[in-house]
């Protein structure tokens, strides 16, 4: 293997509960953290964009991943997001991040820009230089604006602080040619979660999961018995969480999670703006698809 | 650390794998019964040639078997040797044998066994040390052993696949054998050393601890036959000669007898015994550090506890039939080729049954058919080498834990 971390099993972008204020509220996030690990997760990643990082000031993001740092066991994986447009205040935030205890960063292509492919690698390069984690890749066009293509990948394929990429383009054909292509270089994480079984039956080991904030129980028990070899019963339930990981992605997905949450009993507030609350038939849906998911 | 709320779970088979798994699960919280109609350790995992064999994990069926198969049959002294009286029953399971030799299955029962192997060494190093044994292993490797350049070359597709799954190995001349064994004929011009390959000193001490450990805990250990199961939908007891023991989970890793009891639960797997035989020599009038194989001949020499044991060979004539002893003198044979001062004057031979399955990949795995029925069995000729991560990964996969490997290689329901 030429990297220095290996994945496995679910670790959830965490959603950062907020109180009627607007502000971080500690108190709801620590009965998350210990519902999921209760339920089996096997790391934590704070700070992605399921964390609404983009609307957190740089103290409020230290104070995140602080509180999750100082929550963890020796045994779970962390992976700090540290995204930010610019090369430069990425490099800050992933050493305050390192400073923390991070060695693991998820980063995406900076949004609004565009970076091509050559700037991109330049700016992947230049953060390793100056920071000493590992990286892993964030492949989300839809939402940044920006491939993270072959080319780079074929870059990082033998660089062992290069640990892997969350595939969240939602394009199966490139799960498969990222397993077939740096099988051992660089893992694959699901990313896309309305086909996370089709990611695991390619290799992808772990699962970067953003609906675990409202169904860890149902993700970790698909992961087991898809460990455990058991594909009729992991097909049987992918069937039964087809409907809610759909709906997610459809739009709306930090809203929705966190609707979920407070389905699932645990309240962590609403978005910050620009992001809003969900219509009432919005939630109609998404509550009537996580039913059969909430009653496992 | 058992309640009135832990589960029932009973341990068919207290071979060096059931010994293994009774103790995690009791680890797990597990009330359990640990069940054999002999004394624990005293079948295949008695007499096994006391390696922890990281690298022997290539199928024994490969693209090349083909064209050694009559030799089997018609050479009494061939590394693998068919009873013609047997064969008959044997072709349901060579017809699977032949189908794993696949090139396409050859890979990924390659991988299969590499992913238990690879992290064997280590689960063994700390199951060991958990239970205050880990004097038992040695530091030192095995050596593999080439008279000449076309008997290296002729064990090249081992070499090649241990480079593809990364495992440490060493190749040595002449010079630098004798330095490490000095009692190595000097017929030996090249040898591999494989540095994970250690040695146990004692294989019996291993499930003696074990089962003593689980005693002390609370644990049951019964001397008693399996004579059948209750069910409903799921597995409710184990039926003894005059008594039902109640269960909600059961584990059947008796070895090559397993087949047997699976049968009983309309679960047949096919299941060979591949005959092993070893010769332990008391007074071997020589010493060595490392255990040593010669491919060309078939045979292994391990340095134990208690002299020097010379195993090798495998004999395919099923569960019932006597010892045949002309085996192992015919690899003490050979292992005087390689060690010319070994004496041979003070010695016991022993025969023991493996549990083969036609693809060389043991069964890890839920039953298909009733729920609360595992099956751990057809280690083939690694059992000792993958008991603790197979033990591991069974605690894992029964108490309904994610397992640390993926699991869908060993299900019972592949053949």
């Amino acid at each position: 293997m030429s990297y220095n971390v290996k994945l496995s099993g679910v670790m959830p972008a965490l959603v950062t509960p907020f109180d009627a204020d607007n502000n971080i509220d500690f108190d709801a996030f620590g009965k998350l953290l210990q519902h999921f690990r209760d339920c089996g997760v096997t790391g934590w990643v704070p700070n992605g964009s399921t964390g609404e990082y983009f609307s957190q000031t740089t103290e409020e993001r230290r104070a995140v991943l602080q509180f999750v740092k100082d929550f963890a066991n020796d045994d779970e994986i962390l992976i700090a997001g540290t995204n930010a447009p610019a090369t430069r205040e990425v490099i800050e935030q992933t050493q305050i991040a390192k400073g923390i205890g991070y060695d693991n960063v998820l980063l995406a292509p900076p949004f609004y820009t565009r970076p091509t492919q050559d700037e991109l690698i330049k700016h992947y390069e230049t953060v390793l230089a100056e920071v000493d984690v590992n990286l892993v890749l964030y492949s989300y066009p839809a939402k940044d604006g920006a491939d993270i293509s072959f080319e780079l990948m074929d870059h990082f394929a033998d660089n062992p602080r290069v640990i892997g990429i969350k595939e969240s383009s939602g394009v199966l054909q490139r799960a498969i040619d990222i397993a077939s292509r740096y099988e051992g270089k660089i893992q694959l994480i699901s990313g896309s979660d309305d086909i996370a079984l089709d990611f695991m039956f390619w290799g992808a080991e772990s699962w970067i999961c953003g609906p675990s904030n409202c169904m860890a129980k149902a993700c970790c028990e698909l992961d087991r018995l898809y460990q455990a070899g058991d594909l009729t019963a992991a097909k049987d339930l992918m069937k039964k969480l087809y409907r809610a990981m759909n709906i997610l992605e459809s739009g709306k997905f930090v809203q929705k999670i966190k609707y979920g949450a407070e389905l699932q009993g645990m309240p962590v507030g609403e978005c910050r703006a620009p992001l809003g609350p969900l219509t009432v038939a919005e939630k109609a849906e998404f509550k009537a698809a996580m039913e059969p998911i909430l009653a496992m | 650390m058992s309640t009135s709320t832990a589960k029932t779970t009973i341990v068919v088979g207290a071979g060096v794998i059931g010994a293994a798994i009774a103790y995690d699960l009791q680890k797990r919280g597990r009330n359990v019964t640990l069940i054999d109609r002999d004394a624990p350790g005293s079948g295949a995992s008695f007499g096994n040639m006391a390696s922890i064999a990281v690298t022997e994990f290539m199928p024994v069926a490969r693209p090349s078997t083909w064209k050694q198969i009559p030799g089997w049959m018609m050479d009494p002294e061939g590394p693998i040797r068919v009873s013609p009286r047997y064969m008959p029953r044997l072709i349901p399971w060579f017809i699977r044998f032949l189908a794993a030799s696949r090139p396409s299955a050859v890979r990924r029962l390659e991988a299969a066994g590499a992913a238990l192997c690879e992290r064997s060494l280590a689960d063994t190093q700390a199951l060991m040390a958990e239970i205050g044994i880990e004097e038992q292993l040695s530091q030192t490797g095995c050596l593999s052993l080439y008279a000449n350049e076309s008997e290296f070359q002729a064990d090249r597709e081992r070499i090649d696949m241990l480079d593809r799954f990364g495992f440490d190995y060493e190749v040595l001349d002449a010079a630098a054998i004798r330095t490490l064994e000095p009692e190595i004929t000097n017929q030996i011009t090249k040898a591999v050393l494989l540095p994970d390959n250690r040695t146990v000193a004692d294989p019996y001490k291993f499930v003696e601890r074990l089962v003593e450990l689980f005693k002390g805990r609370g644990g049951v250990l019964r001397q008693a036959d399996v004579t059948g199961f209750e069910r409903g939908e799921r597995i409710t007891g184990v039926r003894l000669d005059s008594e039902v023991l109640r269960a909600d989970e059961v584990i059947l890793c008796a070895g090559a007898f397993t087949a047997r009891l699976s049968k009983l639960l309309g679960e047949p797997m096919p299941l060979e015994t591949e005959r092993g035989y070893h010769t332990q020599i008391m007074a071997p009038g020589i010493e060595m550090a490392h255990s040593i194989i010669w491919p060309a001949k078939a045979f292994m020499v391990s340095p134990t506890a208690d002299g020097i044991r010379v195993g090798g060979t495998v004999e395919m004539a099923g569960l019932d039939a006597a010892p045949d002893y002309r085996r192992s003198k015919l690899t003490v044979r050979r292992a005087r080729e390689a060690l010319p001062n070994l004496q041979v004057e003070e010695f016991t031979e022993w025969m023991g049954h493996r549990p083969a399955l036609p693809d060389t990949i043991p069964v890890m795995s839920a039953s298909a058919k009733t729920p609360g029925v595992f099956y751990a069995t057809g280690h083939g000729h690694l059992g000792l080498t993958y008991a603790a991560t197979c033990a591991h990964l069974m605690g894992e996969l029964i108490t309904g834990g994610r397992p640390s490997a993926d699991m869908s290689p060993y299900r019972i329901d592949r053949f």
